[in-house]
């Protein structure tokens, strides 16, 4: 068996994980209420969004989809894990929601943000509802 | 299959992340724990469907039992660089125990440590 390198979680800068934490807010917000306005000036120009139905879509396709009202009810994100590595980071987060049937329902989903001068841009998601 | 951020340097990247992706679309029909024991970092973190996510012990313990179809093949990759990161984003599809076809979504993401290309997030959506 090959030996694991020990983690190289690069050091952050300061404020990293506020401002990651705030923006991760933010997200779930805007998807709450179709913030449109919020995606545009948060998502990198080659964002790319892997969908829960299994599909893939670009910046300009996922504006559309959050433009429509969501789903889902009660939606909630629980267990938010951000990891930094060097100017970019991975967030890990679990949803709770309900069906429009009336059932609950439970996903994840897993966020990657670059900075960018100064600024963090939303690169990737990779949504999951079960 | 896309790349983005095409820079001359990338081209071996491309061609090991290319050959980290095809071994680990072969491991998990497999079950070849031994393949992502040696290029999981340890730190790794998958994200399935249920909710759930798994370490990488948990991973081992899952990959370990037998895979719930056949002929599964990675779809539309495409590999992207970002700071220290190299995302994964493809398709796939398999045969399934009934002869219907399955498919599915992953975003892997791999980090270099010490000239090595290590996994440190799968998210997966099967169908």
């Amino acid at each position: 068996m090959m030996k694991q390198e020990k983690p190289q979680t690069h050091a952050a800068k300061p404020g990293d994980e506020t401002q990651l934490t705030r923006l991760n807010q933010e997200f779930i917000t805007a998807v709450k209420t179709s913030d449109v306005a919020w995606f545009e000036s948060k998502l990198a120009p080659d964002f790319l969004n892997s969908n829960a139905d299994g599909s893939l879509s670009d910046r300009a396709g996922f504006l559309k989809r959050v433009a429509s009202p969501i789903q889902v009810g009660d939606f909630a994100v629980h267990d938010v894990l951000i990891r930094m590595f060097g100017t970019t980071a991975i967030i890990h987060g679990r949803t709770s929601f309900t069906h429009p049937d009336g059932q609950t329902g439970r996903g994840r989903y897993t966020d990657v943000w670059a900075r960018h001068a100064n600024r963090w841009l939303c690169i990737a998601a990779d949504v999951s509802r079960g | 299959m896309q790349q983005t951020d095409l820079a001359p340097t990338r081209t071996q990247d491309i061609q090991t992340l290319e050959d980290l992706n095809r071994h680990f679309i072969r491991s998990a029909e497999h079950s070849d724990a031994a393949w992502y024991r040696e290029h999981l970092a340890e730190d790794f973190l998958s994200s399935h469907r249920d909710g759930s996510i798994v370490d990488r012990d948990g991973f081992l313990q899952r990959i370990s039992g037998p895979y719930p179809g056949t002929q599964l093949q990675a779809v539309d990759v495409q590999i992207r660089f970002a700071g220290e990161l190299a995302l994964i984003h493809a398709g796939f599809k398999y045969k399934r125990p009934d002869g219907q076809w399955g498919s599915g979504r992953y975003t892997d993401i791999y980090t270099r440590r010490q000239q090595r290309w290590l996994c440190v997030s799968a998210h997966f959506n099967r169908f």
